[in-house]
């Protein structure tokens, strides 16, 4: 493409990504409620 | 660390080849035959051979650098990108119709007369010719799409930038539609 000789140099760094990239996949759920029962821990012998 | 000169990308025209690859539209670069990938910035790269570097008092560089002549080319104009719809290259395998568009261009940007070369590059929108049905002499007309204009639209929407049909048998006809005059009151 013809566009001409160099005028000057500069630098861009856009705030908003300029390419719609994939969404991340979603990071699995925690768990809302904790377990009914304790684990079960043995007694020291 | 030093601050950007620009936060928006800068915005220039170019045209693309649409070309089927592994069964998909694609686009990609007339000249260079470099793939533009869906949801990919393409990263330009100094292709100059090291004995044409050196005869132009150049080492490696990142690409753009001011002295030599690579980085993504835009131009500032639709009309200046336009005229590569109708010049002919040699046609590679696979290639369907060729389209104009809008290219968002960041990183390292070398600012030139009449358009930009760019480090990074991602299409902003693309506008598919129509090229009509009417006949016209063939150094006027633009080239006839292989496929209907509708799939290649269809299919360029992987690229998730705003992708349109225009109606339009010559450049010139594109160019008014793309950059239309300022009307006069």
């Amino acid at each position: 493409m013809e566009i001409g000789e160099s005028e000057r140099t500069y630098t861009v760094e856009p705030l908003e990504d300029p390419v719609p990239r994939e969404l991340p996949e979603e990071a699995p759920a925690e768990p809302a409620e904790a377990p009914d029962e304790p684990a079960q821990v043995p007694f020291p012998t | 660390m030093l601050a950007p000169d620009y936060v928006e990308p800068t915005l220039g025209w170019r045209v693309w080849d649409v070309a089927e690859l592994d069964g998909r539209l694609r686009l990609r670069s007339p000249a260079f035959g470099t793939v533009w990938l869906p949801r990919r910035e393409v990263i330009a790269l100094c292709r100059r051979s090291f004995p044409s570097l050196a005869a132009a008092g150049l080492g490696d560089h990142r690409a753009p650098h001011e002295r030599c002549c690579c980085g993504i080319y835009a131009a500032g104009r639709a009309g200046q990108a336009a005229s590569y719809l109708t010049r002919l290259f040699a046609r590679r395998p696979g290639t369907l119709h060729r389209v104009i568009g809008r290219v968002s261009l960041w990183g390292l940007v070398v600012e030139c007369e009449r358009g930009w070369r760019a480090a990074r590059a991602y299409p902003a929108s693309i506008y598919v010719p129509s090229a009509g049905k009417r006949r016209l002499p063939s150094p006027v007309r633009l080239p006839r799409p292989l496929v209907p204009t509708e799939e290649i639209a269809l299919a360029l929407a992987d690229y998730r930038v705003p992708v349109e049909l225009i109606d339009c048998r010559t450049k010139q006809e594109a160019v008014e539609l793309l950059e239309p005059s300022p009307s006069h009151p």
